[in-house]
């Protein structure tokens, strides 16, 4: 049987820069890499010397797509470290923030990066063509977790109101009160994107997964909770390193994380949803069934669906939040340097952002440790192309590309974040 | 409304162009024009222009010109020479954000684009020299045609 190759030289529809090589030998898949050839960025070296409090703002920076996450999991890190605890409105204004973020980055990923793949369209752009009103809805529910952002957060790309303890400035209850009717629209909306989702053309595929995600005994998680797998992990965050583990792969210019004696594991919406739908509230549960998911769902292709139940949520989520909004009598908590470390891990749109750090008693930083999702998917990506590829050796090259392609997308890969477009090359034997 | 959008990001070196120009302009007087500075991607661009009747855009570009040269798009040229604004940091950017903008009727009425020729997109705070000649050239024929009363020929 002739070698094959397929080979995607820069993966289109991704955050950052990716390549997949796959090489199939006398019909069987021998080889499966997922590259990221995004230049290493060296935010944890870099970091060593600074101010804790300038981590949320530095961090911030690895992502335009979810700066929000990584300026809640350095603020939760550096907070555990200085002894710190956020509560009461300060602690829903970090959740109401996150809200903006998930809806801005979900509505992004259904519309503009995946839902082309199920349609047979090369872009958004294409498909715009067809399913202008479609297009013309997602800008307006990607404006509304953008302005979120704004309100809350001071901007919408790198926001500069985060800071260890809270925030620079509180919103006004008329601030967020302009939010009302247009998270009622977006929730409404949330709801048809769930049908919309769950209409799309699947690939029959699913593979026995370990999920990871946080678990909280009260909440769907985002800032919080405990580190839990389907498999049996359940551990505070601070034993995070313990389980799971990271290395450098040569093929990529980020690190892979492997579960401890184990292999390779699934973070991001799918994860959550699996390990957390009795938190998703009544709203989000009864779309997920009606939209036909189970309260299970192995089918990474469906991520898409369960991105729009989430969409759901935050829309609840930040309805509630804002109802209930009572200014505090200060912004932030106050926090004073000491000799520490802590640890930090909240739930980016992609899944579970781990950091830890160390800081001296002036409050310098002298460790830094961040491990994004699209990192810790990096193997499970890999696997997926690898199990799809050996059941779809029949198909052409190109359908075979494409359906790789939109295999990496089930994971919404900010590619940019895991090096602190993809490229899919096949080789068949 | 007349607008003018100095589009680039003050980081990438010459991408950084749009930016300049808009800050020479902003320097001048300049009745009946609103001039503003877009870092973000195609998405914010398109929120930007929404509603103005008539927008200018600046951006470098790289289309393999001397550093420096200022090339204009009108109308038609907009649609036709898509290759040339297809050069952005984002993954959807200026080219994507015209396109998106036109299938679904939201484009402005009269819509122009400057160019201006880049050499260096590396990460840095430094414009060429050459490409600052081209952000002050640019700037001064952006505000001839700014000094025009709106909708007569340009």
């Amino acid at each position: 049987m002739k070698r094959r190759t397929i080979r995607v030289d820069y993966l289109a529809r991704v955050e950052g820069e990716g390549s997949l090589y796959l090489r199939i030998q006398k019909g069987t898949v021998t080889e499966a890499k997922f590259r990221i050839f995004e230049p290493p960025r060296f935010f944890e070296g870099f970091l060593r010397g600074r101010n804790f409090a300038e981590a949320p703002d530095i961090t911030a920076r690895i992502c335009g797509i979810c700066p929000v996450a990584y300026q809640m999991s350095s603020v939760h890190a550096m907070e555990q470290a200085l002894g710190m605890t956020v509560d009461g409105q300060l602690r829903e204004l970090r959740r109401l923030l996150y809200c903006g973020e998930w809806i801005e980055s979900h509505v992004l990923h259904i519309y503009f990066l995946h839902a082309p793949d199920f349609l047979g369209y090369q872009d958004a752009i294409r498909m715009a063509k067809d399913h202008g009103e479609t297009v013309q809805t997602a800008l307006r529910l990607k404006k509304i977790g953008n302005e979120i952002m704004t309100i809350v957060g001071g901007r919408e790309i790198h926001p500069v109101n985060v800071r260890v303890g809270g925030f620079y400035r509180l919103p006004s209850t008329a601030e967020l009160q302009t939010l009302i009717k247009k998270l009622e629209w977006a929730r409404e909306t949330a709801l048809d994107a769930v049908r919309w989702t769950a209409s799309l053309p699947f690939p029959d595929f699913e593979q026995d997964y370990e999920f990871v995600s946080l678990r909280h005994p009260e909440e769907y998680p985002l800032n919080e909770g405990r580190v839990v797998s389907s498999k049996g992990v359940d551990i505070p965050v601070r034993e995070y390193e313990s389980y799971f583990i990271e290395e450098h792969v040569r093929h990529s210019h980020a690190l892979a994380s492997t579960i401890k004696d184990r292999g390779p594991y699934f973070v991001g919406p799918l994860a959550r949803y699996n390990l957390n739908f009795d938190k998703l509230g009544e709203t989000a549960q009864k779309a997920a069934i009606g939209a036909g998911l189970a309260q299970k769902c192995q089918n990474p292709f469906k991520s898409i669906v369960v991105r729009a139940v989430e969409l759901v949520y935050a829309c609840e989520e930040a309805l509630r939040i804002i109802r209930g909004y009572k200014p505090p009598a200060a912004p932030f908590v106050a926090a004073s340097p000491r000799a520490g470390a802590g640890m930090g891990c909240t739930e980016a749109p992609r899944g579970i952002l781990y950091h830890r750090y160390r800081i001296d008693q002036d409050g310098s930083i002298l460790e830094a440790k961040i491990v994004p999702p699209t990192a810790q998917n990096q193997k499970m990506i890999e696997s997926d192309l690898r199990n799809y590829a050996a059941r779809h050796l029949d198909l052409s090259d190109d359908t075979l590309t494409w359906q790789c392609e939109q295999a990496v997308r089930n994971y919404d890969p900010c590619i940019s974040c895991a090096t602190h477009f993809l490229k899919v090359r096949i080789d068949r034997d | 409304m007349r607008l003018v959008i100095g589009i680039g990001s003050p980081y990438r070196s010459d991408d950084a162009a749009g930016l300049r120009t808009a800050d020479i302009l902003s320097g001048m007087s300049l009745a009946g024009a609103v001039v503003r500075k877009e870092e973000r991607d195609g998405f914010a661009m398109m929120d930007a222009w929404e509603g103005a009747g008539e927008v200018i855009l600046i951006d470098a570009m790289s289309s393999g010109l001397p550093p420096g040269t200022v090339r204009k798009f009108y109308g038609e040229q907009i649609r036709s020479d898509r290759r040339a604004l297809r050069c952005s940091i984002h993954g959807f950017g200026l080219a994507e954000a015209v396109e998106l903008s036109e299938l679904m009727g939201t484009l402005p009425r009269r819509l122009s684009i400057f160019g201006i020729e880049g050499t260096s997109f590396e990460t840095g705070t430094r414009i060429s020299a050459a490409v600052l000649k081209g952000c002050g050239e640019a700037a001064n024929e952006i505000a001839g045609i700014l000094r025009i009363p709106a909708g007569n020929p340009v």
